[in-house]
């Protein structure tokens, strides 16, 4: 799928965007815009997604094509940056800097210093503000620098794997926070190599794959051309035979393969196959001692979705 | 704790960027540098050391009621209290001069590399801000610790003398005296900082900054004093930054009395090929900072 579903007049625009690091690909012929709303940008580790942010956030220059951020070439005009809210992937403090300082700091530049207390009290992290950032938690850290980046009220809101390290409560706040920025009309680009992360954040994806945009669409969309993937499943048995016989006459089921004491099964309905197992067991006495989904990473996703 | 939305106003002001972002970089870089101890402890002494070159420009000025040995001093040198400016300063300039590659060692080397290393890069360059302010900012808080060191005593000794000397008029008559010892504390930093800051630009580790700054110091030292003494040769003392420096604070700043001994070499080389040696190594470290700063900004 490469159709671009509609889209509100891009705030962000890529045209045919490429960059190369030496040898080393980032990304190639990106050619996609993004409109107001939340949007996520999914793809497994070294698919470009760093690549692709850094560009937009005027860190990179682009080897070649065109990147507009708010109207402008963000690599050429630093001032657009002023409108721009960016929480880069790694960790980038100072240890020794309280959580406080740290905010006060980079909303400086912004020329809103003052504007840092609201930023820390509005991730939930007043408490903690005026504590070393070094003893922080991996959660805390992607807190302060979520701080960071709202401090100024941005219009674009660019998060990097926001994500990681956070426990379940804090994954939620960080999701309501993005929607009160959608709610206010701000666009948010938010990266991640987790589906159901991304699918718990936004409607619009953008799947990148080796350096390319594989597909641009609603998270219904994407899943749709998910759903059509045979799942791979594996099954084992002491009777692999006479499971792979009776799991083939299952709808959905498009091949079987038998490999040392195990049954790989393809099937396009897995939910008929997990299913059918109990009963096999229980009715015909087929032993079953384990069985696994062999093909549920995103790497084997987009192996499908390139084919 | 929660998000509490509620309580997040919403900024009515327009995000921009401000000319004070150097600003606003030398000032946090100044205040993590005094939270470090042995930066705390070498100020310290460095202030010392501006209170003592105060102190002895007065005990010079009380002409008659000094110290014995003073007054022997400026028999000896034949100077009077215009000149005292001066001759202090000569006297002060090699020690200062040491002093500040060991200042721009700590303080000056490792900003850029601490960034890299720290990959906070982004964080600057994601904002409203340029290389130049970037640059800016940090050479800013390096030039701050170096001229507690290289402009602050030669103030305070023009203060303390301006303050006890007898002589009418005397503010006025040191004026373009201090000026000068200024001028030559500013070409002070400007050499230190823009080679520390280069260096920093290198690499990725502050400690091998500030390491490769004093080798850097020390084997030009050795290098341009040793071939200057071999080859008989004077101008080549151009080899070591810090040199010209001292070279054009004397042309600047001509000291009546016996030159400090282990100056004459300095005396005879030629100004124009200081001033020559002081932009290559200046622009030499600028030309690499701006080169790397701009690269790690690609890559990081």
């Amino acid at each position: 799928m490469t159709d671009a579903p509609p889209m509100p007049p891009p705030v962000v625009g890529f045209e045919h965007v490429a960059k190369w690091y030496g040898q080393v690909i980032g990304l190639v012929d990106a050619t996609v815009g993004i409109g107001p709303g939340v949007t996520g940008l999914l793809g497994p580790n070294g698919a470009g997604k760093s690549t692709f942010l850094k560009l937009l956030t005027g860190q990179l220059q682009p080897s070649q094509g065109t990147v507009r951020l708010l109207g402008v070439d963000p690599f050429a005009d630093t001032s657009v940056h002023a409108r721009v809210g960016f929480l880069p992937e790694q960790d980038s403090f100072y240890e020794e800097m309280t959580g406080r300082a740290f905010v006060r700091f980079l909303a400086g530049l912004h020329g809103c210093a003052a504007r840092a207390d609201a930023a820390l009290e509005r991730v939930g992290l007043a408490d903690a503000a005026r504590r070393r950032i070094r003893t922080y938690s991996k959660g805390m850290r992607q807190r302060v620098k979520l701080a960071q980046a709202i401090a100024h009220d941005p219009e674009v809101l660019i998060l990097d794997e926001p994500l990681t390290g956070m426990d379940p409560v804090a994954r939620r706040q960080m999701i309501d926070l993005m929607r009160d920025f959608e709610k206010r009309g701000a666009t948010v680009i938010v990266s991640s190599h987790i589906l159901h992360e991304v699918e718990a954040m936004t409607d619009r994806v953008i799947l990148l794959y080796q350096g390319r945009v594989r597909a641009v669409g609603t998270r219904e969309e994407i899943r749709g051309l998910l759903d059509t993937h045979p799942h791979q499943i594996r099954v084992h048995s002491a009777r692999p035979r006479d499971l792979a016989r009776t799991l083939l006459e299952l709808p959905g089921v498009v091949g079987v393969r038998l490999d040392d004491g195990s049954v790989h099964v393809d099937t396009t309905d897995p939910e008929a196959v997990y299913d059918r197992l109990p009963r096999c067991v229980l009715e015909e006495g087929l032993p079953v001692e384990g069985l696994e989904a062999a093909d549920v990473g995103l790497d084997a996703i987009f192996d499908y979705l390139v084919k | 704790m929660p998000i509490d939305i509620a309580s997040y106003r919403r900024w009515e002001g327009r995000a921009r960027a401000t000319p004070l972002a150097a600003y606003a970089i030398a000032a946090t870089m100044v205040r993590r540098r005094m939270r470090i101890r042995l930066v705390r402890w070498i100020v310290s002494v460095f202030s010392l050391m501006a209170t003592g070159s105060a102190a002895a420009t007065f005990l010079f000025t009380l002409e008659g009621e000094g110290d014995p040995m003073i007054q022997h001093q400026i028999r000896l040198f034949g100077i009077d209290n215009i000149d005292l400016l001066a001759v202090l300063n000569h006297r002060l300039e090699g020690t200062l001069g040491w002093f500040g590659i060991l200042l721009a060692a700590l303080v000056g080397a490792p900003l850029i590399a601490e960034d890299r290393r720290a990959k906070a890069l982004p964080l600057y360059f994601s904002r409203p801000l340029g290389h130049v302010e970037y640059v800016l900012g940090k050479a800013a808080s390096a030039a701050f610790f170096l001229a507690l060191l290289l402009v602050v005593p030669r103030a305070s000794m023009y203060l303390v003398e301006v303050a006890f000397s007898d002589a009418e008029g005397i503010a006025l008559r040191q004026l373009p005296t201090l000026l000068r010892t200024l001028a030559t504390g500013g070409l002070g930093i400007a050499v230190l900082a823009s080679v520390a800051l280069g260096v920093s630009s290198l690499t990725e580790r502050p400690t091998y900054a500030a390491l490769t700054f004093l080798g850097i110091s020390v084997v030009a030292f050795g290098t341009a004093h040793h071939l200057a003494d071999a080859l008989r040769d004077p101008n080549l003392l151009v080899l070591e930054p810090y040199a010209c420096v001292r070279r054009i604070a004397l042309d600047l700043l001509p000291v009546p009395a016996p030159l400090r001994p282990g100056t004459e070499d300095l005396a005879a080389m030629d100004v124009g090929r200081a001033w020559t040696g002081f932009g290559i190594w200046t622009g030499l470290g600028l030309l690499v900072l701006v080169l790397r700063v701009r690269r790690v900004e690609v890559v990081t």
